[in-house]
C-alpha cells in the first residue's frame, strides 16, 4: 500500500494532493457515504457529481448504463445518467462534512447551469461553502441545459469564453476548471476560449457521445428503455486515445494551460501516458465502477515504483515529457524502413505473409516447405502492418535501410 | 447470454454460459494461420481455421456445415477422432503456449447443426458400394452429392462399420453415430442390410462401379500355446459383444489382455466397464514405446486397468479344460530396432511367473476376410477395372478420419472413372 509518497505529491491550482488520483464527477462522488469511502480507500480527492439550482428538473432514467464489449472484457461503458439528483443546499452541506472530516484531501464540486444569474449563484454559494475547487460541466454528453440546447457548451468558442468568464467573475481566488469535449471541430479553439476567460484550468475530457450498439435480435439500440434508446456518453478504455490527443493538443499549443487529466484511465500506466502529454492530475471514474476504489492501491504503487525506475523525483517532472517527440505530420523525419523476418522466433503463422497479401504491399513471400515468410525487399514500403498481426514478441522488426 | 452465446445455440443442448464462454474464448485464441498446418493434418481436409471464425462470430451454422461438407461423419469424428495425431498436433499456436483444443470446437460445431435439406440423385450411374462403415459411407455421400446413387452392401444387420460395432459406448454413444447416419440417409442412398457380397464382379450386372470397403474383420493369430481354449477370445469378439451388451460372461472374472495398442486399451477399459473384477495388459515393450493416443490411456487408467510392461506370454495355462491362468516371461529392450523404429524387446531367461486369469483378450491386430485376391493400389483403384477401394481392407489400420478420406478420394476416382466410360 503505497498511497502516497513524496513522489507523487503535487500542488494543483494552489491544492495539495497526496497523490495525483481524483474521483472524478460521476456516480462514485454522487452519495455521502460512498464518497467518504472512497476517500478512506487513499483517493487524493473528490470532485462531487455535477449540481445545480433546485430550478433544474433532473429526469433520470433506468436502465441507465451499457457497455461493448471484447468476449468478457468491456472496452467501452456507456451511460445515460444525467447530472446529481442532489441540488446546490445539499451539495454544500457535504461540502461542509467532507472539508471537517478530510482536511488533507481536494474537496471539489463540479456545477453546471443555464444563465449567468444560476452559474454564478453555484459558484457563490460553493465558495462560501469554502470548496477547493469549482469544476464546471460545458460537456455533458446527454445534453446541456445551458445556452444553446441540443449542443454541449464547449461546443461553442463565444459560449465557452462567455459562460467561463461569468463563473471566474464569481469565483474570483478560487479555482476553476471547465470540463471540455473532445468532440470538436477545434479543440486549439476550445481552450484558447476558456484561457481568455481566466479560468484556472481544463479537465480534458468528458465521456464522449455515442450509439452503443444495436441488438441485433430486436433491431433496438443499446441501453434499452421500453424499447426505445438513445445516445450514451462512451467512457472507458476505449477512448483513452481520444483523450491523449486532446490533451497534448491543448499542451502542444499552450505550454501554460493546466490540465486535468480524465477519460479512459484505467491503470497507472494510463495514468503515466495521460500526464507525459501535460495532465498535472488524474481522474478516474469508469474504472472505479468497475472495478472499486481499491484500484488506488495499484495505481499509486504503480505509478511510484514508475517514477523511481526512470529517475523522476516527482510526478510534476513527468507532466508533458512526451510532447517534445510529439510533431505534425509534415515535420516527422522521413526515412527509408523495411521490414524484416527474425527467423529464430518466427512459430509460422503466414498472418504476416496474409495481411501484407490482402492489406499492404504484397511484400512478403511465402516458403510452403519451411512454413518461413520472407520480406521481398523491393516491395516493402516498411508500413508497419506485419507487426501487428505478428503473434510473438520479435518475431518481426523494422529497420532503417537508408 | 450475450448475442454471440445466443447465436451459438442452434439447438436445445445442456450448455451453460461457461461452456460458450470457453468456446468464444478457444475460438478467438487461433491463429488462422496461412496455409493451415491443422487442416494439412486433417485427413478429412476440415477448413478448420474458418470453421473457428465462423464460432467465434456466432456463425454457427455455417461452422457445422463446413465441416460436414469436408467430414461425412462429423459427429462421429468430433467425438472420438484422435487429435494429438491430426489436426492438434500441428496447431503453430501451440508453439506460443497451447495448441487449440481443435476437435472440441469441431464437436460443439457439429452437435448445432441446422436442418439439412436432401438431395437427389441426378446421373444414370449407379455404384455398389461394399461396407456400410466410414469410407463407405463417405463415399455414398460424395457421390450422391455429385448426383450419382449408390447402394450400400453390408453384411451385419447395421450400418456404421467399426463405430457403431466395436468401439465401446462409453467413448462413442449411439446417440452420436445416429447424427452421421441420418446426415447419409438425407441423400437417398439405399442400404442393402444383411447382405454378404462373395463376388464383387457379379456386381457389375446392375452396376457401373464398386468400391470395396469392408474393414477387416480377421484376428492376427498370436501362436501362444492353448490360444484354442473357450477362454480365449478375439479382441473384435468382446467388442462388438460389449457394444451390444452382450457380455455377462466378464462380470467379476479376471482379465488378462494380450496387446499394447488402441485397440487392446479399448478392450482393456471396455472389459473394466462391463464389471471385471481386474484387468491386466501384457504389453512386451515400456510405456514409451506404445503407438496408442492419449485419450486411450487415460480411459483405461480412469478405469483402473493395469498394464504390465515388458511382459510377454508364453502360453494359456489349462486345467480340465478351462483357462486358470497365462504364463508370462520378463522382456528387456535391446539396442537393435524393428521395422516400425522401436527397441525389440527380449524375454529374459528365468522370469516366467503366472498371471492368474479366468479370461484372456488376444488383441494384436486385424487382417482381411474379404477377397484378398484383389490388390488394391494408392490411388484407389485395384487390380480389376472398375473396382475401387478404399478404408482398413485397401490399406491396413486406420482411424475412421483416415477412411473418410478414403471414402471422399475413391467418390473423386470413381467419378472420372464414370465420366472417361461416358456413363
Amino acid at each position: 500500500m503505497i498511497l502516497s509518497s513524496s513522489r507523487l505529491r503535487s500542488r494543483f491550482l494552489g491544492v495539495e494532493l497526496e497523490n495525483p488520483f481524483i474521483l472524478s464527477a460521476g456516480p462514485s462522488t454522487d452519495e455521502l457515504d460512498i464518497t467518504r469511502a472512497g476517500l478512506d480507500a487513499g483517493w487524493a480527492g473528490v470532485i462531487l457529481k455535477t449540481t445545480s439550482l433546485p430550478t433544474t428538473d433532473v429526469d433520470l432514467v433506468y436502465p441507465m448504463m451499457s457497455s461493448f464489449n471484447n468476449g468478457d472484457d468491456i472496452l467501452g461503458m456507456g451511460n445515460i445518467d444525467l447530472i446529481s439528483i442532489y441540488h446546490l443546499e445539499e451539495i454544500v452541506k457535504r461540502i461542509s462534512i467532507l472539508k471537517s472530516e478530510y482536511p488533507g484531501k481536494m474537496i471539489a464540486a463540479s456545477i453546471m447551469s443555464d444563465s449567468r444569474e444560476g452559474w454564478q449563484t453555484l459558484v457563490r454559494a460553493l465558495k462560501d461553502a469554502d470548496v477547493d475547487l469549482i469544476e464546471c460541466s460545458f460537456s455533458c454528453p446527454q445534453g446541456n441545459v445551458g445556452e444553446d440546447p441540443g449542443k454541449m457548451l464547449a461546443q461553442s468558442v463565444s459560449a465557452t469564453e462567455k459562460v467561463a468568464g461569468w463563473v471566474k467573475e464569481a469565483a474570483e481566488e478560487l479555482p476553476v476548471l471547465i470540463k471540455i469535449t473532445p468532440q470538436v471541430t477545434d479543440i486549439v479553439a476550445i481552450a484558447g476560449a476558456i484561457l481568455k476567460s481566466k479560468c484556472d484550468g481544463i479537465t480534458a475530457s468528458n465521456s464522449i457521445p455515442a450509439l452503443m450498439g444495436i441488438d441485433i435480435d430486436s433491431l433496438t439500440p443499446i441501453p434499452q428503455v421500453d424499447g426505445y434508446s438513445t445516445y450514451s456518453g462512451l467512457s472507458g478504455g476505449a477512448i483513452k486515445p481520444i483523450t491523449l490527443r486532446t490533451i497534448a493538443e491543448i499542451s502542444r499549443n499552450f505550454t501554460d494551460a493546466t490540465i486535468s487529466g480524465n477519460g479512459g484511465i484505467s491503470n497507472w500506466r494510463d495514468s503515466v501516458e495521460v500526464l507525459a502529454v501535460g495532465a498535472s492530475n488524474i481522474q478516474i471514474c469508469t474504472a472505479v465502477m468497475l472495478h472499486g476504489f481499491g484500484i488506488i492501491e495499484d495505481l499509486t504503487s504503480g505509478l511510484d515504483n514508475y517514477l523511481i525506475e526512470k529517475g523522476f523525483n516527482s510526478v510534476t517532472e513527468l507532466v508533458g515529457k512526451a510532447l517534445p517527440k510529439l510533431v505534425s505530420h509534415e515535420q516527422l523525419p522521413r526515412h527509408q524502413v523495411r521490414s524484416a523476418v527474425i527467423k529464430e522466433k518466427c512459430i509460422g503463422c503466414g498472418r504476416c505473409y496474409i495481411s501484407c497479401r490482402d492489406g499492404g504491399h504484397i511484400a512478403i513471400k511465402w516458403d510452403s516447405v519451411n512454413r518461413l515468410p520472407d520480406i521481398d525487399e523491393e516491395k516493402c514500403v516498411g508500413c508497419g502492418l506485419c507487426l501487428l498481426v505478428q503473434p510473438v514478441d520479435g518475431c518481426l522488426s523494422l529497420k532503417r535501410v537508408d | 447470454m450475450n448475442m454471440i452465446q445466443k447465436n451459438l445455440i442452434k439447438k436445445s443442448a445442456k450448455l451453460d454460459i461457461a461452456d460458450l464462454k470457453w468456446i468464444l474464448h478457444e475460438s478467438s485464441n487461433c491463429l488462422s494461420c496461412f496455409e493451415p498446418p491443422c487442416q494439412q493434418n486433417c485427413p478429412a481436409e476440415i477448413p478448420i481455421p474458418e470453421f473457428i471464425r465462423s464460432l467465434q462470430s456466432g456463425n454457427v451454422g455455417y461452422a457445422a456445415k463446413i465441416i460436414r461438407d469436408a467430414n461425412p461423419l462429423a459427429a462421429i469424428c468430433g467425438a472420438v477422432c484422435p487429435e494429438e495425431v491430426f489436426c492438434q498436433s500441428q496447431c503453430t499456436r501451440g508453439k506460443m503456449d497451447n495448441p487449440i483444443r481443435i476437435r472440441e470446437l469441431h464437436s460443439f460445431a457439429t452437435s448445432q447443426e441446422g436442418y439439412i435439406p436432401p438431395v437427389s440423385a441426378s446421373s444414370d450411374a449407379k455404384v455398389a458400394i461394399i461396407g456400410a462403415g466410414p469410407a463407405g459411407l463417405a463415399c455414398a455421400t460424395k457421390l450422391a452429392e455429385k448426383g450419382i446413387k449408390s447402394v450400400v452392401y453390408e453384411k451385419s444387420k447395421r450400418i456404421g462399420g467399426v463405430p457403431s460395432s466395436s468401439i465401446p459406448e462409453f467413448r462413442l454413444s449411439d446417440e452420436i453415430i445416429s447424427l452421421d447416419i441420418e446426415y447419409t440417409k438425407r441423400f437417398g442412398i439405399e442400404f442393402r442390410l444383411n447382405t454378404k457380397i462373395d463376388d464383387p464382379e457379379e456386381l457389375f450386372d446392375e452396376f457401373d462401379a464398386i468400391f470395396i470397403a469392408t474393414g477387416l474383420a480377421q484376428p492376427v493369430e498370436t501362436q501362444i500355446p492353448n490360444s484354442n481354449l473357450s477362454q480365449v477370445i478375439p479382441s473384435l469378439d468382446f467388442l462388438e459383444k460389449a457394444r451390444a451388451s452382450n457380455i455377462n460372461e466378464i462380470k467379476t472374472k479376471r482379465v488378462v489382455i494380450v496387446g499394447g495398442g488402441n485397440v487392446s486399451l479399448d478392450v482393456a477399459a471396455s472389459a473394466m466397464e462391463h464389471g471385471a473384477s481386474e484387468v491386466i495388459l501384457l504389453y512386451r515393450r515400456g510405456l514409451a514405446e506404445m503407438r496408442v493416443w492419449q485419450s486411450e490411456l487415460d480411459a483405461a487408467f480412469k478405469r483402473s486397468v493395469v498394464i504390465s510392461y515388458l511382459t510377454a506370454p508364453v502360453r494359456y495355462i489349462e486345467e480340465s479344460g478351462r483357462l486358470t491362468g497365462v504364463e508370462c516371461i520378463r522382456t528387456r529392450l535391446t539396442s537393435e530396432r524393428d521395422t516400425s523404429g522401436r527397441r525389440k524387446p527380449e524375454s529374459i531367461p528365468g522370469t516366467e511367473f503366472v498371471i492368474p486369469a479366468d479370461i484372456v483378450i488376444e488383441a494384436i491386430g486385424l487382417n482381411s476376410d474379404y477377397k484378398r485376391e484383389i490388390t488394391a493400389f494408392p490411388d484407389y483403384t485395384t487390380s480389376i477395372q472398375g473396382i475401387f477401394s478404399g478404408g482398413d481392407w485397401a490399406k491396413g489400420e486406420g482411424t475412421i478420419v483416415e477412411a473418410v478420406r478414403d471414402g471422399k478420394s475413391a467418390a473423386e476416382a470413381i467419378c472420372n472413372y464414370l465420366r472417361v466410360k461416358k456413363i
